[in-house]
């Protein structure tokens, strides 16, 4: 016991990043599954009479312009948000990953087609693209994951190629073409599970960016739309009030956001050291 | 008797980025062969000669240009790689990879790795029977019972030498292709897999196909050998004769390279100069005349055929050196 | 008076996980004109022995007994400044990977070039024509065009060439070669190590060849250190180690090499590994867990080279 103690105090002195990546992780995922429980007040609930109500004992991030407690609010826009984020990274990262690693094994005409439609993809501000997306799709949850995750493709498609390219002919490929393996299962059994570290780092750098781009995207009326929490939806009520001095609308949704931007990138960057650490053992 | 492999006129080119437009890269060229059931041949020279991408070729691991393989007397080239992978004729030519390390999934333990191709190729009706198998053929490698569980990153290099050479014995080949297999080992790593295939190639009755530069290992190891330069055979013969006394003036000089202990320094014959190049050669010339002492006007006109010399020897020389 | 000598050489590599005992009292000399062979399975302390002489140890190493000395100057306590000082001018090293050991953006020109400024500046023109010297010495054909090439547009053996030549660049006294014909053909090796000896008997250069490979000790080299687990087990004349190695460990390499075999039943592989040297209760001879021949005085420290013949020293208690 005492030992384990020992081993993890040392662990907390050595990789301190690592704790408070971890810790952030599991309170944005624990606030997400039970939000709405925890949260005080109900988030859609109005109240005129108290409109704009500075942050006080009982309204710890105050009331928005509509009477609407912006702590409960922003509780119960974590869970909306991280849906969003992860499901963008989950659909964009699986689909693209098998996309990339299909034409990096196969190589040939198709694997050029690919590689050019990606580069099409990126010549766009990726922004902008989902921006047309959603806007021809219409406004929902459900065409804002789509359009997140269409503009994720292309890095999972190039990072999938690579790392495929890298290991093709490798001796345990060649081995397991030897040892009777189709090729599909030499993708499946041998090539992916190896290529899985680096689709893990890059899934988890992506998900602040999907979830800035959700935000972003409702922050200039395109996706998700008031009543509904959600920060980006939040962020730009509050930046109508900025000016007036109502301060509170707008910088907690604001806050949110950039600490679970802040707490994904982190995530990313130790599962990086991690893996090239174990990598290069 | 039928030889157990057998290729004629195998021709694999590449094409080469950066060189003129169209030229291609000529790593094997024409070349023909056999091995009979149980034997071991030597295939040597030095890096780029084609060795690689010959045992390849046998093994159906790349298409051939142009060419006939026939396995057991029935005619293979026909098949897609694909297809032929999931054929019952695939359990038959098996491969030992050169780099012990990058030759094993890092995600497999050696159990699955060397369990991996009896579940692909023989069809077993049970885990037991499979774990049956691999311990039989470990037990053969004699790798430990507990090393089995064991991930490559846990294994010594001996150790993962012996892991690739029992994944590709479980299946019961005749024909074993093994590529540089002691190339990334030191001496008793060397010694300790030499004398393995040696008891292996009794006791299963297996042909070897031994690609190496390491000519001592040859001498050592093999009935026959095959000396190759840029694509093509220049010399065969069995193996002590071939390498006690070479009727190639190339085969000469890459013995002479080879320092035997106790032995002289034989009178520095070092080829100086670069390899020619195996891109567009050209088909009326010797392909060595650039590097080899005995260089005359008739190897710059004529491209000299493999000929035979008696006694099992054959030489591609139209001068070739006195027994 | 030798060009290099080792004694009582001792190093350390401090890890978190423990303490690695790399080097147990080495010892050998180096002499102008002729080359010293040190022989070895990888993981036996060759190479840190080579590094730790130059200064080129990693930072966690720590040299904590004996001397080297260059010339009679202690390369081991003196500045750091000094030592670069000699290394590249009078200490050269050649390594075990060529294309490694050569800057990949600059012309393989640009880089004896550099070498030859820094320890005898010049003008740029006679630098050039200096390293163009290098190359010829070297024998590489076309030194004129090869001067430009870059060391992705050479083989293996052109980049090995065009590291002895940075290596020999600035007539240096003492070279270490290190490995320098592995991953390299038959063929090319035979040059690499033909020019390297003829470098050393011409120029009276001391040269040390490390190596795994023993039928190129024995073609290449006056004499030989035999090393095992960070220990030197045996130094002798070559014709008297192949012929009769007095050391069970030495005896037992030599009989496991393939080019030292008839046939392969008089081939032996040698029984077991060699011991983590991380360990606290390390015996006084590294060898004796494994050795046939093992008794009570083998555990008696410390363990010290014996002379056995002329030039010929043992570090066992009961030599063969």
């Amino acid at each position: 016991m005492a030992e384990r103690v020992a081993r993890l105090r040392h662990e907390l002195t050595e990789n301190p990043f690592e704790f408070v990546a971890a810790g952030l992780f599991a309170l944005f995922t624990v606030v997400a599954a039970v939000g709405p429980w925890i949260a005080p007040y109900d988030a859609l609930a109005t109240d005129a009479a108290h409109a704009l109500q500075a942050p006080s004992p009982a309204h710890w991030f105050g009331l928005d312009q509509l009477g609407r407690d912006v702590f409960s609010r922003v509780i119960v826009a974590t869970r909306l948000d991280l849906l969003i984020a992860f499901g963008a990274v989950i659909l964009g990262g699986v689909i693209g990953s098998l996309i990339g690693a299909a034409s990096g094994y196969f190589g040939g005409g198709a694997d050029g087609l690919v590689s050019r439609v990606v580069d099409v993809l990126m010549a766009f501000p990726l922004f902008v693209l989902a921006m047309a997306i959603v806007a021809a799709l219409g406004d929902s949850v459900a065409n804002v994951i789509v359009a997140t995750a269409i503009i994720n493709l292309p890095f999972y498609i190039r990072l999938a190629r690579v790392e495929i390219l890298i290991r093709r002919n490798l001796g345990y490929v060649e081995a397991a073409r030897i040892g009777g393996s189709s090729h599909l299962r030499i993708l499946l059994v041998f090539l992916l599970p190896n290529i899985l570290p680096a689709l893990v780092v890059q899934a988890s750098l992506n998900l602040g960016w999907a979830v800035l781009n959700a935000a972003g995207l409702s922050f200039i009326g395109l996706g998700i739309r008031p009543p509904t929490a959600e920060w980006g939806v939040m962020a730009a009520d509050g930046a109508r009030f900025i000016g007036s001095g109502q301060w509170w609308i707008g910088l907690f949704p604001d806050l949110a956001l950039m600490l679970a931007v802040f707490c994904f990138h982190l995530l990313g960057d130790v599962l990086r050291g991690r893996i090239d650490a174990r990598a290069s053992a | 008797m039928t030889p157990l492999i057998e290729a004629a006129g195998l021709v694999k080119t590449f094409a080469v980025r950066g060189a003129a437009r169209g030229a291609r890269l000529h790593a094997v060229d024409a070349l023909s062969l056999a091995v009979a059931p149980g034997e071991a041949v030597g295939l040597t020279g030095e890096s780029g000669c084609g060795k690689s991408t010959l045992a390849r070729l046998l093994a159906r691991l790349i298409d051939l240009d142009a060419g006939a393989l026939s396995l057991e007397g029935v005619p293979i080239e026909t098949m897609s790689i694909g297809r032929f992978a999931v054929s019952p004729q695939r359990r038959l030519i098996q491969m030992v990879f050169q780099d012990p390390t990058e030759s094993l999934n890092p995600r497999f333990t050696a159990f699955e790795a060397i369990a991996d191709p009896v579940r692909a190729l023989l069809r077993p009706k049970s885990r037991a029977e499979v774990e049956t198998r691999v311990h039989a053929v470990a037990d053969q490698v004699g790798l430990g019972r507990e090393l089995l569980a064991r991930s490559p990153r846990q294994l010594s290099q001996g150790q993962k030498a012996r892991v690739g050479i029992a994944r590709a014995m479980v299946v019961e080949p005749k024909l074993l292709i093994l590529d540089e297999p002691t190339s990334s080992l030191d001496a008793s790593g060397q010694a300790t897999v030499l004398r393995l295939l040696a008891r292996l190639r009794r006791e299963a009755d297996v042909a070897l196909l031994f690609v190496s530069h390491d000519l001592n290992v040859v001498r050592l190891l093999c009935d026959r050998v095959m000396v190759m330069h840029l694509g093509e055979i220049v010399e065969s013969g069995p193996a002590r004769a071939v390498l006690a006394a070479p009727r190639h003036p190339y085969t000469r000089a890459l013995v002479s390279a080879v320092p035997r202990i106790g032995g002289g320094d034989a009178e520095g014959r070092a080829l100086d100069g670069e390899p020619g190049s195996a891109i567009d050669p050209d088909p009326n010339a010797c392909r060595f005349r650039s590097r080899c002492p005995n260089a005359r006007e008739l190897c710059a006109r004529e491209a000299p055929p493999l000929r035979a010399l008696g006694q099992g020897r054959e030489a591609r020389c139209h001068f070739p050196l006195e027994g | 008076m030798n060009a290099l000598s080792v004694s009582d050489l001792s190093v350390e590599y401090r890890l978190r996980s423990g303490v690695v005992r790399a080097l147990d009292r080495v010892s050998f000399e180096a002499r102008a004109g002729e080359i010293l062979g040190v022989v070895g399975e990888s993981g036996s302390g060759k190479t840190t022995a080579a590094f730790a002489v130059l200064g080129l140890l990693d930072p966690a190493a720590r040299v904590t007994s004996g001397r080297a000395d260059f010339e009679g100057r202690d390369l081991l306590g003196m500045r750091p400044a000094e030592r670069d000082g000699l290394r590249g001018r009078d200490l050269a090293i050649v390594f075990q990977n060529p294309r490694a050991a050569l800057n990949p953006i600059r012309s393989i020109g640009a880089q004896i070039g550099d070498v030859i400024a820094r320890h005898a500046p010049a003008p740029a023109d006679a630098i050039r024509a200096k390293a163009l010297a290098a190359l010829r010495a070297v024998r590489i054909a076309d030194p004129e065009r090869r001067m430009a090439a870059f060391p992705y547009e050479l083989s293996g053996g052109l980049c090995q060439r065009a590291g002895i030549a940075i290596a020999l660049a600035c007539a240096p006294r003492l070279l270490i070669a290190d490995e320098p014909t592995t991953g390299l053909d038959a063929t090319t090796q035979a040059v690499i190590m033909d020019l390297i000896r003829d470098m050393a008997s011409e120029r009276g250069i001391a040269v040390i060849l490390i190596t795994h490979d023993l039928a190129l000790a024995w073609r290449y080299c006056d004499r030989v250190a035999v090393m095992h687990a960070g220990q030197v087990v045996e130094t002798a004349p070559r014709e008297a180690l192949f012929a009769h190695a007095r050391h069970p460990y030495a005896d037992k390499l030599l009989r496991s090499a393939p080019a030292n075999a008839d046939n392969l039943d008089a081939l032996e592989p040698i029984e077991g590994d060699p011991p983590n040297l991380m360990r606290a209760d390390l015996p006084p001879c590294r060898f004796s867990e494994r050795c046939s021949r093992r008794q009570a005085i083998c555990d008696v420290g410390p363990l010290v080279l014996q002379p056995v013949g002329p030039e010929h020293a043992v570090a066992c208690r009961r030599p063969l």
